[in-house]
């Protein structure tokens, strides 16, 4: 993961998908590198401009 | 600051068919041939996701090249007694692909009836373009033909010199191997000739996905964790 993202918004990311019972942070490195909670939303990190990082083009 | 300068002859464009493997068309779901680790500790919703996921392959249509390709699953669990959710997958026969207890000749058992599908098609798939040219072959060439190529005329009797049109013959299943808890058994080897290792990293030629279902990601050996490509990480206090 390391290549798109850093520590703190893997956490960020980890911490937002895990809040809640049976909640899991789902990494799906077959096309791109796409970030879910659960297999039912996807999860986008936005940065200060309100771009979103290219992991989630 | 930094100086950068093309250097010319190293812009040839290469050309190459990609690999096409069978898809779920949705675009949503992860494409195959993947190896997922799912990382959870007991009674956390793992054995749940990993169903909802081999049910949303069997609710969507698989392709290939306007073929629709089925899906079947295997799963090797100790404790599947106490997990009826498997239950609620159709590509899962519980009589004849449920197995409670791992060992290295199961596995082997259950890898080589799926490449023994695999070949049995694709010696099939060259059927139809040799029958096309034997029935255009007159009667009087067919010595010469068969000097040629022999193999073709094997390959034809072998399926007794029926139509491929008639021939019912499935594409081999896409399938997914389901290991749960397998933890303490020899599944996790640090042996460098692990049956299961070595089958995760050739896992996209033999066109099976793994699903490994363990509580703790340091009891997965490093080259196993490597060659994942999907992971699920579910709530744990200590983040290392």
């Amino acid at each position: 993961m390391s290549n798109v993202i850093d520590v703190n918004q893997f956490e960020e990311l980890y911490d937002h998908a895990t809040d809640k019972p049976f909640r899991s942070l789902i990494i799906n490195t077959t096309s791109g590198k796409r970030f879910l909670s659960n297999l039912n939303s996807e999860l986008f990190i936005e940065n200060a401009d309100n771009k979103i990082l290219p992991n989630n083009k | 600051m930094i100086i950068e300068k093309k250097i010319e002859g190293f812009n040839n464009k290469l050309k190459f068919d990609q690999l096409n493997y069978p898809q779920c068309f949705c675009g949503l779901c992860p494409k195959f041939y993947w190896n997922m680790l799912n990382i959870e500790s007991r009674g956390s919703g793992k054995i749940y996701t990993v169903c909802q996921m081999v049910k949303h392959y069997e609710k969507h249509k698989i392709m290939k090249d306007g073929i629709q390709y089925k899906l079947r699953t295997h799963l090797i669990s100790p404790t599947i007694q106490a997990n009826e959710i498997y239950q609620s997958l159709d590509s899962l026969d519980m009589e004849k692909d449920a197995h409670d207890d791992y060992n290295d000749q199961l596995l082997l058992g259950i890898i080589n009836n799926i490449k023994e599908e695999k070949a049995e098609y694709d010696k099939f798939l060259p059927c139809k373009k040799h029958f096309e040219k034997f029935m255009k072959t007159p009667e009087s060439k067919c010595e010469k033909a068969y000097n040629e190529e022999p193999e073709i005329f094997h390959l034809l009797q072998e399926y007794e010199y029926i139509h491929p049109k008639d021939f019912k013959h499935e594409p081999p299943k896409v399938n997914i191997i389901i290991l749960d808890d397998l933890l303490g058994s020899d599944a996790f080897t640090k042996k460098t000739k692990s049956v299961l290792t070595n089958a995760m990293i050739k896992n996209r030629h033999m066109g099976i996905c793994f699903a490994v279902l363990v509580q703790s990601i340091r009891a997965v050996p490093k080259r196993i964790r490597l060659n994942s490509s999907v992971f699920q990480l579910a709530s744990f206090k200590n983040k290392k």
